[in-house]
């Protein structure tokens, strides 16, 4: 207990004596002195931002602590409303869709290139006596024309800038060149009037296929060498 | 360090601050340093440090908010120098002299009534010790605020004001005998 004692009155001495050694010290400042400084004009200037931050960082603060008040209320009310939501099955479908879209984009790759729309259209110059358009298709990859006539007899021709592989029987047609005023053909002659005859040939960077059932030669090679 | 006010009036206090002891605060820098743009750097530190303490200072108490300022000032300085030129720390236990119970010290000081021996002990003490003391009686700081003005553990204050009082008793001891 004596103890404590001393070591209170210690403190409290030491306290005073501090105190009044710090207070004896400030005869080293006098306000003259101190009144004559001329702060710096580059100190002042930035002690006064250093405020000037610090009031504006103050109002920020109060914005910032009414706006974070507001958002929480928001998102409160706002899963509030979406949990009550769910229990309807559109909702729950519509979830459903939207999770299974974002998947998607990180399961999925999908390519487009920058092929024109439609192949563009090819126009035939000459058609035999009695045929008429039947039909045009149009695709990215190829482009087709129709003719037909009352017997039954058609001529198709098919444009396409792609490659493709075409398979035919050979077993009932007979194959060779055809030569065409720009190019040389291959000519599939059916041996079977069930079959059409084929001709293939390239121009450029599109292939045609022509696809008839007339029989003619020199008529197949005349609608050719027309086509635009 | 970010520092945000809670008030407009703690805003306004520290504004005033400023206005008030500005050339107070360049005055103290200036006794120890003649380097305008260490003395731009170290009014700012010691304003942001003043400004968590605000509540500390009375504005309308010239004499004592000045001391205040002044003390905290100087030894935010001095710690600053101190760390930049890297000075050691010198040996302890080497100036203890421990053969006198401490309490005939206190006793002697009460029944003289005499504080010149203490203040001129104090005076004679490392800056280093000094400013603990001076930071924990005169700003009445804790020894966390301590610790987060000049940049140091809280075990380094700790251990400085015990070693202050310490060497404190020790010089008393020696003009005791003296004597």
């Amino acid at each position: 207990m004596a103890n404590d004692y001393n070591n209170e009155m210690w403190e409290s001495l030491l306290k005073a004596t501090v105190i009044k050694n710090s207070l004896d010290d400030l005869e080293n400042y006098p306000s003259e002195k101190i009144n004559k400084v001329v702060l710096p004009e580059h100190y002042d200037y930035k002690m006064k931002q250093l405020i000037k931050r610090l009031r504006f960082r103050e109002l920020s603060r109060t914005t910032l602590r009414y706006c974070k008040k507001i958002v929480s209320i928001i998102i409160f009310i706002t899963g509030i409303s979406f949990a009550v939501l769910l229990q309807f099955e559109e909702v729950r479908a519509a979830c459903h869709n939207v999770i299974t879209s974002i998947c998607d984009k990180y399961i999925q790759f999908s390519f487009t290139n920058d092929i024109a729309e439609t192949t563009e259209p090819i126009i035939l110059n000459y058609i035999p006596d009695g045929f008429r358009l039947t039909e045009t298709h149009s695709t990215k990859l190829r482009y087709y024309v129709t003719y037909s006539n009352s017997d039954g007899d058609i001529i198709r021709l098919q444009t396409s800038s792609k490659k493709h592989i075409y398979q035919i029987d050979v077993e009932h047609y007979d194959l060779y060149e055809l030569e065409l005023d720009n190019a040389t053909g291959q000519f599939f002659k059916s041996k079977d009037k069930r079959f059409e005859n084929y001709l293939y040939w390239n121009i450029n960077e599109s292939y045609y296929i022509l696809q008839t059932t007339l029989t003619d030669e020199n008529e197949i090679r005349k609608i050719v060498e027309n086509v635009k | 360090m970010i520092l945000v006010f809670d008030t407009h009036e703690e805003c306004d206090k520290f504004t005033k601050l400023y206005e008030t002891y500005g050339k107070t605060i360049y005055f103290t820098l200036k006794r120890y340093t003649n380097d305008e743009t260490l003395i731009e750097d170290l009014s700012q530190d010691i304003f942001i440090r003043l400004a968590y303490h605000l509540d500390k200072i009375d504005l309308n108490n010239y004499k004592k908010s000045q001391n205040y300022i002044i003390t905290a000032t100087r030894n935010y300085c001095i710690n600053y120098l101190r760390d930049k030129s890297k000075i050691q720390e010198e040996s302890f236990e080497a100036h203890l002299n421990l053969s006198s119970p401490s309490d005939e010290i206190v006793d002697n000081m009460i029944r003289s009534e005499d504080l010149s021996y203490l203040e001129k002990a104090i005076g004679e003490l490392n800056e280093i010790y000094r400013s603990v003391l001076e930071l924990r009686y005169v700003n009445e700081f804790s020894n966390e605020e301590i610790a987060a003005f000049l940049n140091l553990q809280k075990r380094t204050v700790e251990t400085r004001l015990y070693r202050a009082n310490l060497l404190l008793k020790d010089k008393l001891r020696g003009y005791l005998h003296g004597k």
